[in-house]
């Protein structure tokens, strides 16, 4: 008979989880020193004077926005709007009509007098059919594109065929997007004389701001905690992580919300993949295809807010946006394993594969695994208590100590929220991470891959109410 | 053992949320003084709005100054700022560099001088903003350091080129290599004639990318007198230089020898064969019509594109294109020839 020695399991889950968590405690720690010494460098730069030549000069590349549209039809016009007034010399918008169900195509006409034009696509990359090319009367450079449903990646690669411009911006729907956006992110693109392939803009949350007609008029903050929590995750997320994966070339995501492109590199590398995680995965590929091709190109994260997003406000819609991009994490690793711990790939498959690996995307678990262990140890003895009460505080340190050190640095380096309500709501909301928002994103991520192991598909569409007041 | 780690971690957790909370507290503090010294300045800034304005009209600034709180200094600051970039006659210029000249030059030195570079450029963007030509010497010291960003070096070198200084052409014959085609053609568009004459004179001299942005320049700003060097440079066996020498030419009306130019469609170079078709467009050379209409069969879409595109400019463009869709059995063609067509009708390219 084999006899369990179910409390030296314990022990060894126990140390195991301790172990991973320190690590992770201490790749987070360094991450946020490397943004402390890097994000204050720019605070209190001029608004608008590092930009006036940009927007002055001949010599700015134009660029193509991209808005894959699937049912859009509350949000599109708010973000339309905010397009049409962006400030930059040159630009074409493209919007892609993804075989909505809704009345998204017919708003569009109606609001934009659209015409149908005749127009040759380069097709450079596969697509579902094109219907039609339309456009506005109103605005020449306002062009829609009406094709069959074939997906996000699918529209977006459309939109590159189309585009004229040799970059491009892909942009969610429903997103605000400030009026210099696209001078702030471009700007490393023509200041480093095409070095730079793809940049990125900080995402934030819309909610509880003030919109009006697709303008940001004033940041605000929502008075649900489940939104709250988004914030001070998004911040977490932009300023602590990606500045310091950035500053080396190790960035693996370009936010799919706002991500300026190289036409020519993304043509080159395939387009966009049908695949969940579109984003991320196309940054891999670039980053896959600049080191084959034994190039230097980068791509970089620009750290000031730049695009704001509606945010799930409901458990039902964050529970399966965060499944979504788990699998979309787990996508992305899977195609490109071959990077992984592979030399050849320098950097990106020594360090960036491994830590979106072993930590973001096998995270949850571990944590998860934790969270069960520490339920068994109160409840198995005094022994293991002490287990407990360990994994308590590192997840403390891990979710709410880091959690509330970037809130801080928000208000140390961009003082975005400008009410002392709003900084003090976030900081004290943050402390109640560990407590209860960290357990319910690491189930419903968790649950993501135990539906991926299981093979269920599906996407898991959002509802959207629209940020804007039309 | 376990009871020190666990004991450890405590501290270590304690310390952590010790710090956090002092910061936070600080940093709370910080925030409720900044808005209300942003509430006061931009009350500042609207009792003086109008004085300032009538200053700028007048040139009396008796009871104008920015001496008393730092509120008040900044307050000024800001509205001379928004003045200067809405207002451009020269004559207001001369003010405002006269008053930042009296008032900010302590401000604007002490600010250059900062360890932190977003405050450095700040004081760079015054300086331009400001016309604070005076601070040249300032500059001057500043370049020479080694420790300088590359924005900082742009920045500079653009200053150079708005003072018309002296030194700048010897600052560009040794361009620092980090500068991006973007900032040499940004200074390079500003610079006044005789300074890029001087530039040019030594042509040769100039490293290869310096030399690739003058020649675009030349194009951009249509400064026809150089072009016998352009002319040279089509001859040269640099293929870049050939490719930047039309676009050149494109953008201006200068004559450009009709023989060379007949060369330029058979050219292996798509990029070439592309500039060739843009220059007959933008220059209406009719003669090449058919060469054209060849081009519409190229196999490179874009030089189809710009084939297209330059057919469209001549007088009669619309009826070419009829007639090739008509008459074309090459399909490519014919689908470029519809596509510009119709752009035509809708005015959109």
């Amino acid at each position: 008979m084999i006899i369990i020695n179910w409390s030296g399991i314990l022990v060894f889950v126990n140390w195991f989880v301790f172990i991973y968590m320190l690590t992770i405690v201490i790749v987070y720690g360094f991450m946020l020193f490397i943004s402390l010494l890097q994000i204050r460098r720019r605070y209190e730069l001029d608004n608008v004077e590092p930009y006036e030549e940009l927007l002055q000069s001949e010599y700015t590349k134009p660029v193509s926005i991209l808005v894959p549209a699937y049912n859009e039809s509350v949000g599109i016009y708010g973000t339309i709007r905010s397009l049409i007034s962006i400030e930059y010399p040159e630009y074409e918008i493209i919007i892609i009509n993804d075989g909505s169900k809704d009345d998204t195509l017919e708003k569009l006409i109606s609001k934009f007098n659209l015409v149908k034009v005749n127009r040759v696509i380069r097709k450079q990359l596969d697509t579902k059919e094109i219907k039609g090319v339309y456009q506005s009367e109103i605005y020449s450079n306002l062009i829609v594109l009406d094709k069959e449903n074939g997906g996000k990646a699918d529209a977006l690669n459309a939109g590159i065929n189309l585009s004229k411009y040799p970059y491009f911006c892909s942009l969610d729907g429903d997103s605000i997007i400030e009026r210099n956006a696209f001078l702030k992110v471009l700007k490393p693109i023509i200041e480093s004389d095409d070095e730079v392939i793809a940049s990125g803009g900080s995402v934030r949350i819309a909610n509880g701001c003030d919109i009006q007609n697709g303008d940001l008029i004033s940041v605000g903050l929502s008075n649900k905690p489940i939104v709250v929590m988004q914030v001070i995750e998004y911040l977490r997320a932009f300023l602590t992580g990606r500045i310091g994966l950035s500053k080396n070339n190790l960035l693996l995501i370009v936010s799919g919300a706002f991500g300026v492109f190289s036409k020519k590199w993304v043509i080159e590398a395939g387009g966009y993949a049908h695949t969940v995680g579109e984003d991320m995965e196309l940054v891999v590929r670039l980053h896959r295809l600049n080191k084959e091709k034994k190039q230097n190109k980068k791509i970089v994260y620009v750290p000031d807010p730049v695009c704001w997003t509606e945010a799930p406000e409901d458990l039902k819609f964050l529970r399966r946006q965060r499944k979504r991009w788990h699998k979309g994490l787990f996508d992305s690793l899977w195609k490109h394993k071959k990077l992984m711990f592979n030399p050849k790939y320098g950097s990106i498959g020594l360090f960036s594969m491994p830590y979106f690996f072993f930590i973001e995307f096998l995270g949850p678990l571990i944590e998860l695994i934790g969270y069960i262990s520490l339920v068994v140890s109160i409840f198995a003895g005094k022994i293991y208590f002490e287990y407990a009460i360990m994994f308590f505080l590192l997840s403390l340190i891990y979710g709410s100590i880091y959690s509330m050190a970037a809130v801080l640095l928000e208000e140390w380096s961009m003082k975005r929220y400008p009410k002392v309500k709003y900084f003090t709501i976030l900081f004290l909301v943050s402390l109640t991470e560990t407590f209860w928002y960290r357990p319910l994103t690491v189930i419903w991520r968790v649950e993501g891959m135990v539906e991926m192991l299981l093979g269920k598909k599906g996407w898991g569409e959002m509802v959207r109410k629209g940020v804007s007041n039309d | 053992m376990i009871e020190v780690g666990i004991v450890y971690l405590f501290i270590f957790f304690l310390v952590l949320f010790f710090i956090l909370l002092c910061l936070f507290i600080y940093l709370m503090i910080e925030k409720y003084m900044n808005n209300d010294s942003r509430k006061k300045i931009n009350e500042l800034k609207e009792t003086y709005r109008l004085d300032m304005f009538h200053f700028l009209q007048t040139g009396k600034d008796d009871e104008l100054s920015p001496e008393g709180s730092n509120e008040k200094f900044i307050a000024f600051l800001e509205l001379l700022s928004e003045y200067a970039n809405v207002l451009d006659s020269m004559e207001i210029k001369q003010k405002i560099s006269k008053y930042a000249k009296k008032h900010f030059t302590n401000h604007v030195e002490k600010e250059l001088k900062k360890r932190r570079w977003s405050l450095r450029m700040n004081a760079l963007y015054m300086i331009e903003d400001f016309h604070m030509e005076h601070l040249k010497d300032s500059l001057h010291e500043l370049y020479g350091r080694n420790n300088l960003t590359i924005a900082e070096k742009s920045q500079i070198l653009r200053m150079f080129a708005k003072f018309n200084d002296s030194k700048l052409t010897s600052y560009m014959q040794k361009l620092d290599q980090r500068l991006s085609d973007f900032s040499i053609l940004s200074i390079l568009s500003i610079m006044n004639e005789e300074t890029f004459e001087i530039l040019v004179e030594d042509f040769v001299n100039l490293d290869k990318r310096t030399q690739f942005m003058v020649v675009e320049t030349i194009g951009k700003e249509q400064l026809i007198q150089y072009h016998p060097l352009l002319a040279k440079l089509l001859e040269s066996n640099e293929e870049e230089m050939r490719i930047r020498a039309l676009k050149a030419y494109s953008n201006m009306g200068a004559p450009i020898d009709k023989t060379q130019l007949a060369e330029f469609f058979t050219f292996e170079s798509w990029q070439v064969r592309m500039m060739a078709a843009k220059v007959v467009g933008k220059q209406k050379l009719t003669s090449y019509k058919d060469k054209l209409i060849e081009l519409l069969s190229d196999q490179e879409y874009v030089v189809r594109a710009e084939a297209a595109k330059a057919i469209i400019q001549f007088k009669d463009g619309i009826d070419i294109l009829k007639q090739v869709i008509d008459e074309t059995k090459d399909d490519f063609a014919r689908d470029m020839a519809l596509e510009w067509h119709e752009k035509k009708r809708v005015d959109y390219y």
